[in-house]
């Protein structure tokens, strides 16, 4: 039976937190793979809630950031572009999609955003690396969700050692899920 | 750590080229994350590519769809959506839970085939609705040389319900036949 991507961490969520992060990341792959199945616990409407992702390396970095949104309100706003710089231990490098009024993932408990981010090359050490996403969150009968799709180049040049989830608006709801895994190329 | 990961479950063609629906029965509850992987082409005889669905323990209806994407030729740009089955603004047949679109033997020849891959979260979990990302895409052209047409989508569905999936089934629109050598993969993730 085929075995070509590993098994390498799992987080599930209290409720309590607005952070998962996987920390010492053995560097025995190639590439990582995350799986997000997650929520946030604000029920504010009109307030957007982001997602932040952050590989964390011994040295200061940035990224940059295309980004691809469409919501349910805004048919047409399929080529938004949004960039993100800095040298902050944080950069918000995925921005979940949330439509204009909304509320954001939603009070509809049954609804998860579920994405999936690949990292790959993260154990290398001495070349800038990219990442991509894809994904999308449907919340309640009020309002909506999106489709999403993003990628970007991260300027670092170590391998990646640690990478940190937060969402900036309440917590990752009790059952959010992220799984990482890890393959190789030979 | 764990030795564990993405195991095929099961693989299925298009079975003698009459077939309409394709599907997949008794799925495992062992996985954290289905995934699926396919090259299909319809028998239709279309001039355009036509677009194929996927149902959930072949429930029609109760669908959540947010789409996008990019055409060459034929669209241009994109978007549809639908809430549980009421179409978006600029939404018109996407009420169905969509994989992608693809074209014809008839027309399209070897050239016909699209690509798809499907990732399903939840699909065991009782607490959540079923949620499915898509990327796929195609790029096709008449075998009398006309024009060359292609298209890439991503997209996401929710299923409005918590039940366990255990069978996925495929249809095209207009109920078209599966040509023979159309394939597809279904994939799980192992998690816990």
């Amino acid at each position: 039976m085929a075995q070509t991507y590993d098994l390498m961490a799992s987080a599930t969520a209290d409720g309590s937190s607005d952070t998962i992060q996987f920390d010492a990341i053995p560097q025995t792959h190639d590439n990582l793979h995350f799986f997000l199945s997650i929520r946030s616990t604000t029920t504010t409407a009109s307030t957007q809630t982001d997602l932040k992702v952050t590989p964390q390396t011994s040295s200061p970095w940035s990224a940059n950031l295309a980004a691809y949104f469409i919501n349910y309100v805004s048919q047409a706003d399929t080529s938004n572009y949004s960039s993100s710089t800095g040298t902050d231990n944080i950069n918000t490098i995925v921005r979940l999609p949330n439509s204009s009024s909304g509320s954001n993932f939603g009070s509809t408990a049954q609804y998860f955003g579920c994405y999936r981010i690949d990292f790959p090359e993260y154990s290398l050490d001495g070349q800038n690396k990219g990442f991509y996403m894809y994904g999308g969150c449907i919340t309640d009968a009020t309002y909506f969700g999106a489709s999403s799709q993003a990628n970007g180049n991260v300027r670092v040049v170590g391998p990646f050692v640690q990478v940190t989830f937060e969402v900036n608006n309440g917590n990752f709801v009790s059952g959010s899920r992220i799984r990482m895994y890890g393959s190789s190329n030979s | 750590m764990a030795r564990e990961g993405w195991c095929p479950i099961a693989t299925m063609n298009g079975g003698d080229g009459s077939a309409t629906e394709l599907e997949f029965t008794g799925i495992p509850n062992t996985y954290e994350h289905l995934c699926l992987r396919g090259l299909v082409c319809s028998s239709s005889s279309d001039s355009f590519p036509i677009y194929y669905f996927m149902t959930l323990n072949d429930n029609t209806s109760g669908y959540d769809v947010s789409e996008l994407g990019n055409s060459y030729v034929g669209g241009g740009k994109v978007a549809y959506s639908n809430l549980n089955g009421t179409a978006g603004p600029s939404a018109g047949r996407h009420v169905n839970p969509t994989l992608g679109n693809a074209g014809n033997t008839t027309t399209h020849g070897s050239l016909g085939y699209g690509y798809f891959e499907a990732e399903i979260f939840n699909y065991k979990n009782t607490s959540a609705y079923t949620s499915v990302n898509i990327a796929s895409g195609y790029a096709t052209q008449n075998t009398s040389g006309g024009t060359l047409r292609t298209q890439v989508r991503n997209g996401h569905f929710v299923w409005r319900n918590t039940a366990a999936v255990t069978s996925l089934q495929f249809v095209w629109e207009a109920s078209a036949a599966w040509t023979t050598d159309s394939k597809i993969t279904l994939y799980g993730f192992l998690g816990e």
